[in-house]
C-alpha cells in the first residue's frame, strides 16, 4: 500500500494555485465583501386582479452599515391563476418600493400593456389553470443611507376578471437581501 | 373557497379589480375586499372597503358561491 505524504510545512506557508481553486497569493487577502444577509418566507395568501400596483404582502427590511454599500436583492413569487378562459388574458407586472431610510420605486418589471407583462399566460381553449414560481433580481445602488429600508413587492393584474393569487396553498414567496460593501 | 369568490365576481361583474388577503367566506371577509377605484400617478392602486359596483353585494355572491359548489 503506497503511502501519502503531507507536507505541513508547505500547507502552512505555500501558497494554493489558482487551478486547485486557490488565489496563489501568499499574502495580502482580503476578507469577503458580503456583510449581510435578510430573507423573508411569507406564505399569506395575497389576491390582486387590480390594474393598478398592490402590495403583495411580500417585504424584507434591513439596515445597511454603511451608506455607500450596495443591497443586492433577489426575490421570488410564487402565483397562481385560476379558471383562465379564452375571454382574458392572465398575468401580472411586479415592482419593489422602498420605505424607511430610502424611498421610492428600485425596481420595476413590466411593459405597457398587452402580452408585455412580465409573467404572462393566454389561454385559448378551455379553462385553464396555471401556478408558477418567477424569480427577480435587482441591484440597489442608490439607498445612501444606514437607517432600516423596508423593501415591498407591488404587483398588478393584466385583466381585471383574471386574479392573480400569490402565496397559493401556502406555498411561499421569499425575498432575499444581501448588503455587498463598496 | 377563494376560486369560487373570485368565479362568483366574474359572473356577477366581469372586469372588476379588486384585491383581498386569505380567503372570503364570510361578510366579514367580504367587507375587507379591497375594490380599485382608480390609479394614481405612481400606478399604485387606489381602493375602498366600500363596494362601488351595486352588481356586487354580499347577498349576491354568497349565493353565486353556493351554486358552485
Amino acid at each position: 500500500m503506497a503511502l501519502s505524504k503531507i507536507d505541513v510545512a508547505n500547507m502552512l506557508t505555500g501558497v494554493t494555485p489558482v487551478a486547485n481553486g486557490g488565489t496563489a497569493l501568499s499574502s495580502g487577502f482580503t476578507n469577503g465583501k458580503l456583510l449581510q444577509v435578510q430573507h423573508t418566507n411569507y406564505s399569506t395568501a395575497v389576491s390582486i386582479s387590480n390594474l393598478g400596483y398592490e402590495t403583495t404582502g411580500l417585504t424584507c427590511a434591513i439596515t445597511p452599515s454603511a451608506s455607500d454599500s450596495k443591497i443586492f436583492a433577489m426575490f421570488k413569487l410564487q402565483c397562481r391563476g385560476h379558471s383562465i378562459t379564452s375571454s382574458y388574458d392572465w398575468g401580472y407586472s411586479c415592482k419593489v418600493t422602498r420605505t424607511g431610510g430610502a424611498t421610492g420605486d428600485i425596481f420595476e418589471e413590466k411593459s405597457g400593456s398587452g402580452e408585455s407583462f412580465s409573467t404572462y399566460y393566454s389561454a385559448d381553449g378551455d379553462t385553464t389553470h396555471t401556478s408558477q414560481h418567477s424569480s427577480f433580481q435587482f441591484l440597489d445602488t442608490t439607498h445612501d443611507t444606514t437607517s432600516a429600508i423596508t423593501y415591498t413587492v407591488y404587483a398588478k393584474s393584466q385583466s381585471a376578471s383574471e386574479a392573480a393569487k400569490f402565496q397559493d396553498s401556502t406555498f411561499p414567496s421569499q425575498f432575499t437581501l444581501m448588503e455587498i460593501a463598496a | 373557497m377563494s376560486y369560487k369568490f373570485l368565479s362568483a365576481i366574474k359572473i356577477l361583474r366581469p372586469n372588476t379589480p379588486m384585491c383581498f388577503v386569505g380567503e372570503i367566506e364570510t361578510e366579514e371577509d367580504f367587507n375587507k375586499v379591497k375594490w380599485e377605484t382608480g390609479i394614481d400617478e405612481n400606478e399604485f392602486s387606489i381602493t375602498t372597503t366600500t363596494c362601488p359596483h351595486s352588481e356586487i353585494t354580499w347577498t349576491k355572491v354568497s349565493e353565486k358561491m353556493e351554486a358552485l359548489t
